[in-house]
């Protein structure tokens, strides 16, 4: 059975930005939540690097752990989900995820937290697939249509992977191979040498 | 002795009280999903769409 995964290949992101457009055009995402960000690493320094980040829909989802509604659940092929109706917007999800992934709107004055909002890999969630109620809440549902996640599909260097993990995987696999056999892994080089 | 009467009524009408509760009390599993199902979570609907996008991963993520 597939696992769905994201993977960015930091020797290629060059910080475009297209992933988080693509991400708050196709979803609607509302005005101050961000399923996805580019992280910079040593910004204007050489050697600079950029990392494309969102749910990383992990195996053993810390959040759905610590989650006291348990409101998350992980579909067959390891896409991370939760439901809205459910969610009371504590905010635990937040502190637990290594990531930070799970973001939150602001639907009142003194910061009072709306139910929280985060990357569901294009997958919808727990409503009717292509419904309204679907989009409204989690965005659209691509997956179910055979399509991967925008972010990934648009980006030019190729850098953001997304999809089964063997294949994401392998391709970054020969990736690798290409460079020169090394993992060239941010830090990699720094740590161990060249040798 | 109207007091321990009184409190024997009582006593009598709290334990009727009380056995008109629900017995059907819902105890939830901690830790397991309590939303709404999803279709496309299922094991069948995640083996119909491997496929499909396996093969667009190999199509658009690969280099040209």
């Amino acid at each position: 059975m597939a696992r769905m995964k994201f993977l960015c290949d930091a020797e290629r992101c060059i910080e475009c930005q297209a992933c988080v457009t693509a991400c708050k055009s196709e979803h609607e995402v509302p005005w101050g939540v961000n399923r996805r960000r580019v992280i910079v690493m040593d910004d204007g320094l050489p050697g600079e690097k950029s990392v494309s980040v969102a749910c990383m829909h992990c195996s053993d989802a810390p959040c759905a752990a610590v989650c006291p509604v348990d409101c998350f659940y992980t579909t067959a092929d390891g896409i991370v989900l939760h439901d809205k109706d459910l969610c009371i917007g504590c905010g635990y999800c937040f502190y637990a995820c290594p990531f930070g992934a799970p973001q939150y709107p602001q639907q009142s004055a003194f910061g009072v937290r709306g139910k929280m909002d985060k990357c569901t890999f294009c997958a919808g969630g727990p409503e009717p697939t292509h419904s309204e109620a679907e989009y409204v809440k989690y965005g659209a549902n691509r997956v179910a249509d055979g399509k991967l996640p925008l972010c990934a599909e648009m980006c030019a260097t190729k850098a953001l992977l997304a999809g089964d993990g063997d294949v994401v995987s392998d391709i970054y696999r020969q990736r690798v191979m290409r460079r020169g056999g090394r993992p060239q892994t941010w830090g990699w080089q720094a740590a161990y040498g060249t040798t | 002795m109207p007091y321990k009467a009184m409190l024997a009524a009582l006593a009598v009408v709290s334990v009727a009280l009380l056995s008109a509760c629900e017995p059907d009390v819902i105890v939830h599993e901690p830790g397991v999903y309590k939303g709404k199902p999803d279709e496309t979570a299922t094991q069948e609907a995640a083996e119909r769409r491997a496929q499909p996008l396996r093969d667009r991963a190999l199509t658009g993520m690969t280099d040209r």
